[in-house]
C-alpha cells in the first residue's frame, strides 16, 4: 500500500483546481457540508481505484464514473478531469505519481513505473475498501445479517471463497445427479436381463446353467466362466437378416410385455404417491412464496406488516384481527432462507424419485414400441412413442426445476399430471402388441435356443457397460462430494477462526473508546449464508448492536469493526485509510479516545479525516492525530470550493498581530486558551467549580489546571522519592521549577486578584505587551506538551477513575509513576 | 464479473487454499496428482467451470501402448 504525499485535482467532481501537500502524515480536512470535502475523497478513490462509490453504489444507477465525474462544465470533455496522487510506497521505498482521468478511468499512468509498482496499485485497486464513509460503516453494524456476511466478505475479500464453494456444490450436485442417472439404467438394465433369463436375483451360476442349457440344444460346448468378454451364442450359425422380424424370442418377448404390463398396471406405487405429494406441496409451498414476491414486492411488504402490527388490527385496511395471530399468519407467508433450503433438500430427493419412476415407464414403453415394430405385419408405433416422448418431457421439467427454480411451474405441471394412467390410445397399442407376440408361432428348440442366446449376450453386455458407467459415476460422485465436504469443512474453520481474530481485535478497540463497557465484547458468528454480530450491553447479555447502543456508540462500532477487518485483511499493508465524516456522531466525551486509538494502535496507517466539526479538527490536532489539515470554507460552481490553511494557532495570532489588531489576536488566544484548558483540565482531572450548563469559561479551568499540573508534578517528586529513583526525581522537580516558572509569567494566578492582567483586559493591551503574553502561554504550553515531534500530545492520567498512577502521554516520553510503595 | 477476471488472491483466500490442499492430499481416496490440479485451477483467480473441475479430478495417465 501507499501513503499519500500530494494530491492535485483538476476539474473533477466539484472542484476546479487544488492541490494539497499530505506529506504522509495523517491529514484532516474541515469545512460545512457542501464546501468541497467529499470531492476530495472522491478523487483519491478514483485516482487509485478509477472508480467512485458514490456514483457507482446501490441505487445509482442512472450516475456513472465518465458521466457524472468531471466536472459539470466538463462534462463532455471528460479527459480535462483528472486527478494526481504523489505517494511514497514504504514497502518498495519509493515515489510514484500515479495520474487518472477520467476519459480513460481504467488506465493508471505511473511514473516512475516498474512491475513491483504496478503491482500495488493493481492490489490498491482491489481494496477500494481504503476509503470508508459514514455511510458506509452501517453496512457492518445494522445490516441485517444475511447482508452484513456479504459485505464483511468483500472487504474481507472472501468473496472469492464463497465463489469456490458455490462452484464445487455445483459440480458435486452434477456428479449426484449423473450418478443417480446411471445408476437408475443399470437396474432398468439389470431388471431386463432378469426377466430373459426368468429369474428373480442374478446370479452368475444361474446365468451360465441358463445359457448352457440353450448351448447344449444347439450342441455348443459349455461355457465354463462369466467373464466381460464372453460371447454366449460363440459357435453357433449366423441369424440371417431376411427372416429377422421372425426371429423375436417369444418366450422372452412374452416375459418383457407381462412385465411391461405389470409395471403400468401397478400405476403409482404408495410410496412413489407420498415422493410426488411431498415434492408438489414443496413446490406448492415455493410457488406461493414466489407469487408474493412478484405481487407488488410482497416479501417486503410482509416484513414491513409485521413491523406495523402494533394492535389488534390489519395495519393495512384496519380489519379487526388478533395481533398475534395476525403475526403468525403474516410469519406463515414468509418462507426463510433456511427453510427453503431444507425444503428444497426434501424436494430433490422426492423429485428423484419421480424422475427416475418417469424414465422407468418410458423405457418399458419404448420396449413394447420396439416389438411393435418387430411384428410382421408391424403394430403402429406412434402413440406409444408419444407417450414415451410426452413422459420424457415431464422428466425435462422436473429436471429444468433442479437447475433453475424459477421453471417451477412446468414442475407443478409434471407432478400434477397423472403420468401413470396410459392414454387409451397407447393402452390400444399395447394390447395389440401383446396380442401380436402371443400369436407368433412357436419357435423350435434350436430357434428358441439361438434367440436366448442372442438376448442374453445383448442384455448382458448392456448391464456391464451399464454398471461399468454407474461404477465410474459413483466413483466421481464419492470424490465430488468428498472434494466439496473438505472444501466446506477447511474454509468454515478458517472463517470462524479469521471471524473469532476479528471479534477480539474488535473487542479491544471498542473498549479502547469506550472504558465505561469494561466488560464489554462482540461476537462475530458464522452462520449459513449469515454473519450475526452480537454485543454485549453493559453486561445484560449480548444483543445486535442496533438493539440497545445509541447511533453514536454504533458509529463506534461501525469504526472498529471496520479497523479490525482492515487490520486482518492488511496486516502491514494498511497504511491508508480514508474516513469521510465517519467519527462525527462520535460524542465528545470519546472523541479522543476514538484519536488515540488510530494514533497508537495504527501508527503506520496514514489517515485522510473529514469533518464538518472544526472542534473535531482541533481535537485531533490536540491528540496528535493529524498535524496538517485543510479548511474548507465555501464553495462556488464556477471557483470549487474556497479554502485556506489550517495555520497553527500561533502562526494566526502572530499574522493577526503584525496588522496591529490586538483585539482580534486576543479574542483568538482567549478562545484556543479556553478549548485548550478544557482539554487539561480532563486529562489531569482538575478539580472545577461545577457548572449545570457547563459553561466554563478560561478563568474557571485555567488556573485550576495549572495547580493541578503542579500538584500532579509534586506527586510525581514525592513518588520517585518513595521508590528511592533519585534521577527520575531530580527530572521532575526540574520540570515543577519549570512549570512555576513559565505560569507565573502568564499570570494566569493572578487573574483572581489582579484585574489589570486578567485575560479581559488583553484587548486593551498594546502589541508589545500583548506580544508577551502570547509567548508566555505558548512556552507554557510547549512545556506541558510531549516534546517527541512524532506524539505532540498533552499528558493524562490514567487510570480515568480512582487515586491516578501515573501521568503519562500516548508515546510514554512523558511517563510519571503517581504510586507509592 | 469475477468469474470472467483472474483476480490476485486475497491471503484469506490462499490460507484456505493451503489448508484445504493439505487436507485433499491427507486423504487417500483422492490422488495427489489430483488434488495438486485442482488446487492449481482453484488458484487461478477465476470460478471454474464443471468440464474444468472434472478434468482436474478425473485425469489420468495415457493408457500403455497396446
Amino acid at each position: 500500500m501507499i501513503r499519500i504525499d500530494e494530491i492535485h485535482i483538476e476539474e473533477f467532481r466539484g472542484i476546479r483546481s487544488l492541490d494539497l501537500t499530505l506529506t504522509g502524515g495523517n491529514f484532516g480536512i474541515c469545512g460545512p457540508n457542501g464546501t468541497g470535502k467529499s470531492g476530495v475523497v472522491d478523487a483519491i478513490e478514483f485516482c487509485l481505484t478509477g472508480n467512485i462509490t458514490r456514483l457507482s453504489g446501490q441505487g445509482q444507477g442512472e450516475l456513472s464514473v465518465k458521466g457524472h465525474g468531471p466536472h459539470v462544465d466538463y462534462r463532455n470533455d471528460p479527459d480535462k478531469a483528472q486527478v494526481s496522487i504523489k505517494a511514497t510506497i514504504p514497502s518498495l521505498n519509493k515515489q510514484v505519481t500515479i495520474t487518472r482521468t477520467v476519459k480513460t478511468p481504467r488506465k493508471a499512468v505511473i511514473e516512475p513505473v516498474d512491475d513491483a509498482v504496478e503491482l500495488i496499485v493493481e492490489e490498491l485497486q482491489s481494496h477500494p475498501e481504503f476509503a470508508l464513509s459514514r455511510r458506509e460503516i452501517a453496512k457492518y453494524i445494522v445490516t441485517p445479517p444475511a447482508r452484513r456476511s456479504t459485505d464483511v466478505q468483500t472487504l474481507l475479500r472472501l468473496d472469492h471463497i464463497d465463489d469456490l464453494r458455490k462452484s464445487l456444490v455445483g459440480y458435486a450436485n452434477r456428479c449426484k445427479r449423473e450418478f443417480e442417472e446411471a445408476e437408475r439404467s443399470r437396474a432398468r438394465a439389470e431388471s431386463e436381463l432378469k426377466t430373459a433369463l426368468g429369474v428373480t436375483a442374478l446370479d452368475r451360476e444361474d446365468v451360465l446353467k441358463k445359457a448352457n442349457a440353450k448351448r447344449k440344444v444347439l450342441g455348443l460346448a459349455e461355457l465354463t466362466e462369466l467373464t466381460p468378454q464372453i460371447s454366449f451364442n460363440e459357435g453357433a450359425p449366423e441369424e440371417g437378416k431376411a427372416d429377422k422380424k421372425a426371429k423375436i424370442a417369444k418366450d422372452i418377448a412374452v416375459a418383457d410385455l407381462d412385465a411391461v404390463t405389470t409395471a403400468l398396471k401397478n400405476g403409482e406405487t404408495p410410496e412413489l404417491e407420498k415422493h410426488r405429494q411431498d415434492a408438489l406441496t414443496a413446490l406448492n409451498a415455493l410457488k406461493a412464496d414466489e407469487k408474493a414476491l412478484s405481487l407488488a414486492r410482497a416479501h417486503g411488504l410482509i416484513t414491513m406488516g409485521l413491523d406495523l402490527v402494533s394492535e389488534d388490527a390489519c395495519p393495512l385496511c384496519d380489519k379487526p384481527w388478533d395481533r398475534d395471530e395476525l403475526c403468525a399468519h403474516l410469519k406463515a407467508k414468509l418462507l426463510s432462507g433456511q427453510e427453503i433450503k431444507t425444503l428444497l433438500s426434501n424436494l430433490s430427493t422426492a423429485n428423484t424419485a419421480v424422475i427416475g419412476a418417469l424414465e422407468g415407464t418410458a423405457a418399458e414403453v419404448r420396449k413394447a414400441k420396439d416389438y411393435a415394430s418387430k411384428l410382421d405385419p408391424a403394430v403402429t408405433d406412434v402413440e406409444l412413442e408419444e407417450y414415451a416422448k410426452w413422459l420424457d418431457g415431464l422428466k425435462d421439467h422436473l429436471k429444468a426445476f433442479e437447475s433453475d427454480p424459477s421453471q417451477i411451474e412446468g414442475a407443478i405441471a409434471a407432478l400434477e399430471s397423472a403420468w401413470w394412467e396410459v392414454p387409451e390410445a397407447t393402452q390400444i397399442r399395447l394390447d395389440e402388441v401383446e396380442k401380436g407376440v402371443k400369436a407368433l408361432p412357436d419357435s423350435s428348440e434350436k430357434d428358441q435356443a439361438l434367440q436366448f442366446l442372442a438376448v442374453l449376450q445383448d442384455r448382458y453386455k448392456r448391464l456391464l457397460g451399464e454398471t461399468k458407467n454407474a461404477k465410474a459415476l459413483f466413483s466421481r460422485n464419492a470424490k465430488a462430494q468428498k472434494v466439496y465436504e473438505h472444501y466446506n469443512a477447511v474454509s468454515n474453520t478458517v472463517l470462524e477462526g479469521i471471524y473469532e481474530a476479528v471479534a477480539k481485535e474488535f473487542t479491544e478497540f471498542y473498549k479502547a473508546i469506550n472504558d465505561d463497557e469494561g466488560k464489554f465484547i462482540g461476537e462475530l458468528k458464522a452462520e449459513p449464508a449469515k454473519l450475526s454480530f452480537n454485543v454485549d450491553f453493559y453486561g445484560r447479555g449480548t444483543f445486535p448492536p442496533g438493539a440497545y447502543h445509541s447511533e453514536g456508540h454504533q458509529d463506534g462500532m461501525g469504526l472498529c469493526l471496520y479497523l479490525a477487518l482492515m487490520k486482518h485483511t492488511l496486516g502491514d499493508k494498511f497504511t491508508f485509510a480514508v474516513l469521510d465524516d465517519v467519527l462525527m456522531s462520535v460524542d465528545t466525551g470519546h472523541r479522543r479516545e476514538v484519536c488515540r486509538l488510530l494514533k497508537t494502535k495504527f501508527p503506520d496507517t496514514q489517515f485522510v479525516l473529514t469533518t464538518h466539526d472544526r472542534v473535531w479538527l482541533q481535537y485531533m490536532k490536540t491528540e496528535g492525530l493529524i498535524k496538517n489539515g485543510q479548511l474548507f470554507g465555501g464553495w462556488h460552481i464556477d471557483t470549487g470550493p474556497r479554502i485556506w490553511g489550517d495555520k497553527d494557532i500561533w502562526g494566526e495570532i502572530e499574522e493577526t498581530l503584525t496588522k496591529n489588531n490586538v483585539p482580534v489576536a486576543a479574542a483568538l488566544l482567549r478562545r484556543y486558551l479556553e478549548y485548550i484548558s478544557a482539554v487539561l483540565a480532563d486529562n489531569l482531572r482538575a478539580k472545577v467549580d461545577y457548572r449545570g450548563d457547563a459553561n466554563y469559561d478560561l478563568g474557571d479551568l485555567l488556573p485550576t489546571t495549572l495547580n493541578r499540573w503542579k500538584d500532579r508534578l509534586k506527586a510525581g517528586v514525592k513518588a520517585a522519592q518513595n521508590w528511592g529513583q533519585d534521577e527520575a526525581k531530580a527530572t521532575i522537580e526540574e520540570k515543577l521549577a519549570e512549570a512555576e516558572g513559565l505560569i507565573q509569567k502568564t499570570d494566569a494566578e493572578q487573574w483572581a486578584i489582579n484585574k489589570s492582567v486578567h485575560f479581559n483586559e488583553w484587548e486593551n493591551f498594546t502589541k508589545a505587551e500583548f506580544e508577551e503574553v502570547v509567548e508566555a502561554f505558548r512556552a507554557l504550553l510547549e512545556h506541558i506538551r510531549c516534546s517527541n515531534e512524532k506524539c505532540g500530545g498533552y499528558p493524562y492520567l490514567t487510570p480515568r477513575k480512582g487515586a491516578s498512577e501515573q501521568l503519562r502521554c500516548n508515546c510514554g516520553a512523558i511517563n510519571v509513576n503517581l504510586k507509592l510503595k | 464479473m469475477s468469474e470472467e477476471h483472474e483476480n490476485p488472491l486475497s491471503p484469506t483466500v490462499s490460507k484456505v487454499l493451503d489448508e484445504y490442499l493439505a487436507t485433499l492430499e491427507g486423504d487417500d481416496e483422492i490422488d495427489n496428482e489430483a488434488a495438486k490440479r485442482l488446487d492449481t485451477l482453484l488458484r487461478q483467480g477465476k470460478v471454474p467451470k464443471f468440464e474444468e473441475i472434472d478434468k482436474a479430478l478425473s485425469k489420468t495417465k495415457p493408457a500403455d501402448k497396446p
